[in-house]
């Protein structure tokens, strides 16, 4: 074999390996409280929010409510963004972030609405 | 509606007669099964039509017993609105897909059906299976087929309209462009097939290269027109999310700008013989792979704009499956039957530049395809994942370098030799890259990713426009492909510049008072601005040094989706783009709200109100109720006039209810809260006035982020359209 094709084959490899490993590492799960609780990773829980938790620290700018996932365990949720407007008409929510202390750190809140064809992703 | 169904059934024994007579043609040769396949194919096609038609002329005559007539308009709905509505759902997407069908089909007679009967025949099958698909889940059921409560023949008296943020002007023309291009990905498809089957493998690829060419320019004007939408109305500040929704349609079209790559080198060079038959395949299924996953509802828990699940799965997963497998059989059989002669014998020669570049565009159309599928395989192992957006961009990477590199080199190279001939303009190019990098470094370029980027993709511009104008002033219609690349080079630096060092902070902005920002200006919120169509909008004043403007993002309720509606408001400039967005609104109190209780020919007073209780009056004439008590009330307004006012108090549904009643020359207004019959005690609540000093004012917290030099994206999109339509205006008058 010439060494062109082999540049081309280690190349190619290269970047399979590369995205396969990451691949595997941002695969996030949707999973309950208690394995969030147990996981290290970024991961997704779903559930309702507890009506009338909400609060939002005009100063810091952080904003956190309580929610309970789907197996009925409430905790709660930090997110250092500004409330999505329309939390209060979520059929559900899903946060996306880690569990530590005690708190769930959300990166991101998707608030999703009654209407299937859309829903606000707030990104951080 | 009995016509619709009859139409639409018609249509599908019609189209299937048509797919097995050219099937027949081609096995026979015989002459009657041709004329048989296109007048059956004609009548298939005017059940079609007339489908697409009543469904219109019961979208305009807002006849809401159509269920999707009810589902997707209103009565309030501009006519502009009412055209989308057709392909506001599932049911009117596929209607219009077999339209798009139909016209490529009506082309491929006129052209090469005598010759090539199983393209035909292919691109019959799939129409038959679209309109299977429409009859099991027809846009003309009636409400009370899909709505168990509504009786027979009911109408209801509006309907459900369509969702507020499809209500824009983009989505009139998006989605039709996506499906013009979603839908001709059949024709190569058909073509690759026909090509197998009868082992001749070159005739093909100058068949289908229009076609290709047409593929990749509708796919990638409608995924830019979405991205456009995205970023202009939806607020969240950017144009792509690596949403499902999304890379269905990104997939299918970096494989068709693979495969366009690929016809070249087949017909420069003979090669990539098997590459080109595999990506025809793969560009279709992979068409309806996208449609399984964002129709079939598998990913609904994943997206945020999936259309709701439906019960089509097994439809659309046996359809997948078919072709697929359909096509892998005879892969497989032809692999055997050709061989590649070899080609890009050096490293510098522009074949292998552009090898480089196919495959850098395909590693990422599979790697999005994989990724996307995520939930799928991974919830046949465990919990279902999905894959951050993280991840995505950061794959983006190392391919942008792979395929800036090909780009920018490729046209200083020729072909089949390995030689690198025009030293000086690749010195020229390697200078000013260099130079402007340079330059964006002073000007605040810091992450070393983002510096090679723009460094390669300035390279690649400057490369292509170079080479590109010599060809403007010799052979302009063979410019696109340079013209292109200029376009795909700005597209990237664009992407960089207003994702990499976009900057963003939230404001709290209580009403009427000035609050600084990070970037230097000031905003103020003045209050909200009612608007006739209901899309109320804040007004903001946004005070820089060189002159302030007004922005009005958009903050209303929607009945439709009962929640905020949000839209940002973009101040779009040469250098930047200044994008606020609204978060959230606190309403301040703008008036008091009081409590009296008073026994009877009791006196209260409240600022310059003197309130007496009189008695109860039951109420006999009242309309709304025979139960209402009201209470005989004399106000003394200021100590001069003197009203007598009765607010009343009535049962409705089992719940107490009571009216607001106005106290005259004021701006006061009383309602009776609750009563004690027993005691002779009421309790008013009194609201108006003068608000209370330091009340809790209004406040709007919004979003304010500055994208520099995306309007670079932008231009470099025009660009890449305009160099598409070059090369298919070429390909056409060249054939």
């Amino acid at each position: 074999m010439r060494p062109k094709y082999i540049v081309g084959i280690v190349i190619v490899l290269a970047f399979i390996a590369f995205a396969a490993i990451n691949l595997s590492k941002s695969l996030t799960p949707y999973v309950s409280l208690t394995e969030a609780k147990k996981s290290n990773k970024v991961v997704q829980v779903k559930g309702q929010r507890v009506v009338g938790s909400e609060n939002f620290d005009m100063e810091k700018k952080i904003f956190s409510f309580k929610m309970t996932d789907d197996k009925g365990e409430q905790f709660e949720v930090v997110y250092h963004g500004v409330k999505p407007a329309n939390l209060e008409q979520a059929e559900e929510i899903v946060v996306i972030g880690r569990y530590t202390q005690g708190l769930f750190e959300a990166e991101q809140l998707l608030v999703k609405c009654p209407s299937k064809y859309q829903a606000e992703g707030a990104d951080v | 509606m009995i016509s619709g169904i009859l139409a639409l059934s018609i249509a599908f024994v019609a189209t299937t007669v048509a797919t097995a007579a050219y099937w027949l043609f081609y096995r026979d040769q015989d002459e009657r099964y041709f004329h048989l396949a296109n007048r059956s194919f004609a009548l298939g096609s005017i059940g079609i039509v007339f489908a697409a038609i009543l469904l219109y002329y019961n979208i305009f005559a807002h006849n809401f017993q159509l269920n999707y007539v009810y589902s997707y308009t209103s009565l309030q709905l501009s006519n502009y609105y009412l055209i989308s509505t057709f392909w506001a759902g599932q049911e009117g997407t596929f209607l219009l897909w077999l339209v798009f069908g139909t016209l490529y089909t009506i082309v491929l007679i006129r052209s090469i059906a005598r010759r090539e009967p199983l393209v035909l025949f292919f691109v019959l099958l799939v129409q038959s299976f679209l309109l299977l698909i429409l009859l099991k889940k027809s846009p003309f059921a009636m409400i009370w087929h899909t709505h168990a409560d509504a009786p027979v023949g009911f109408t209801p008296a509006d309907g459900a309209s369509l969702n507020p943020l499809l209500q824009n002007p983009w989505m009139i023309i998006h989605p039709p462009v996506m499906f013009v291009g979603y839908s001709s990905t059949v024709v190569a498809f058909a073509m690759a097939m026909n090509a197998m089957i009868k082992k001749k493998f070159s005739d093909w690829v100058v068949q289908a290269r229009p076609w290709v060419i047409f593929a990749t320019l509708f796919l990638g004007t409608g995924i830019i027109m979405g991205g456009y939408w995205s970023y202009v109305t939806l607020g969240w500040g950017g144009y792509w999310a690596w949403d499902p929704v999304e890379n269905a349609s990104l997939v299918p079209w970096l494989f068709m700008a693979v495969l366009l790559h690929g016809l070249l080198i087949q017909i420069r060079q003979k090669g990539l013989v098997k590459t080109n038959l595999f990506l025809a395949g793969l560009g279709f299924i992979s068409v309806l792979w996208g449609s399984f996953l964002t129709r079939s509802g598998v990913l609904a828990d994943f997206s945020v704009h999936s259309f709701a699940e439906s019960d089509l799965n097994l439809y659309l997963i046996s359809f997948v499956a078919l072709f697929s497998v359909i096509f892998l059989y005879f892969y497989l059989r032809s692999l055997k039957l050709t061989e590649s002669p070899k080609f890009a014998e050096g490293i510098f020669s522009r074949e292998t530049f552009i090898l480089l570049g196919m495959m850098s565009i395909l590693f990422t159309g599979l790697v999005v395809f994989v990724a996307t599928s995520s939930p799928i395989y991974t919830g046949l192992f465990g919990e279902p994942s999905n894959v951050s957006m993280g991840f995505y961009n950061l794959v983006s990477i190392p391919v942008a370098v792979l395929m800036l590199l090909s780009m920018g080199f490729a046209p200083l190279l020729i072909w089949k030799v390995s030689e690198l001939r025009d030293i000086k303009t690749l010195f020229l190019g390697i200078i000013v890259a260099g130079l402007l990098t340079v330059l964006g470094v002073v000007f605040g370029l810091t992450k070393p990713v983002s510096i090679l980027l723009i460094f390669l993709s300035v390279f690649a511009v400057f490369i292509n426009a170079y080479v590109g104008v010599k060809f403007l002033r010799k052979l302009p219609s063979k410019s696109g492909a340079y013209l292109s690349h200029v376009g795909v080079g700005l597209m990237i630096i664009g992407i960089i510049t207003s994702s990499m060092y976009s900057e963003s902070e939230k404001i709290i902005l209580p009403a009427g008072e000035f609050q600084g920002s990070q970037f230097g200006y000031d905003l103020q919120f003045v209050n909200f601005e009612e608007r006739a169509d209901g899309k109320d909008r804040a007004k903001l004043i946004v005070k820089k040094e060189d002159g302030s403007y007004q922005a009005d993002p958009q903050f209303y309720f929607s009945e439709y989706t009962k929640s905020y509606m949000l839209s940002p408001h973009v101040k779009i400039g040469l250098k930047k783009d200044i994008y606020i967005s609204p978060i959230s609104f606190q309403p301040g109190e703008t008036a008091q709200h009081k409590q009296l209780e008073l026994t009877k020919n009791q006196t209260q007073t409240l600022d310059d109100l003197k309130i007496t209780f009189n008695r109860f009056v039951v109420g006999d004439h009242m309309d709304q109720s025979p139960m209402a008590v009201k209470a005989d009330l004399t106000v003394v307004v200021g100590g001069m006039k003197e009203f007598n006012l009765q607010p009343a108090l009535w049962m409705e549904n089992g719940k107490l209810q009571g009216n607001d009643v106005t106290i005259p020359e004021t701006n006061y207004q009383l309602h009776l809260e609750s009563l004690d019959a027993n005691d002779g005690k009421i309790v008013l609540a009194i609201h108006g006035g003068a608000p209370a000093e330091n009340a809790p004012k209004d406040v709007l917290a919004v979003e304010v982020s500055e994208k520099p030099l995306i309007s670079i994206l932008w231009f470099g999109c025009i660009i890449l359209i305009s160099g598409i339509t070059v090369s298919l205006v070429d390909r056409i008058r060249g054939r």
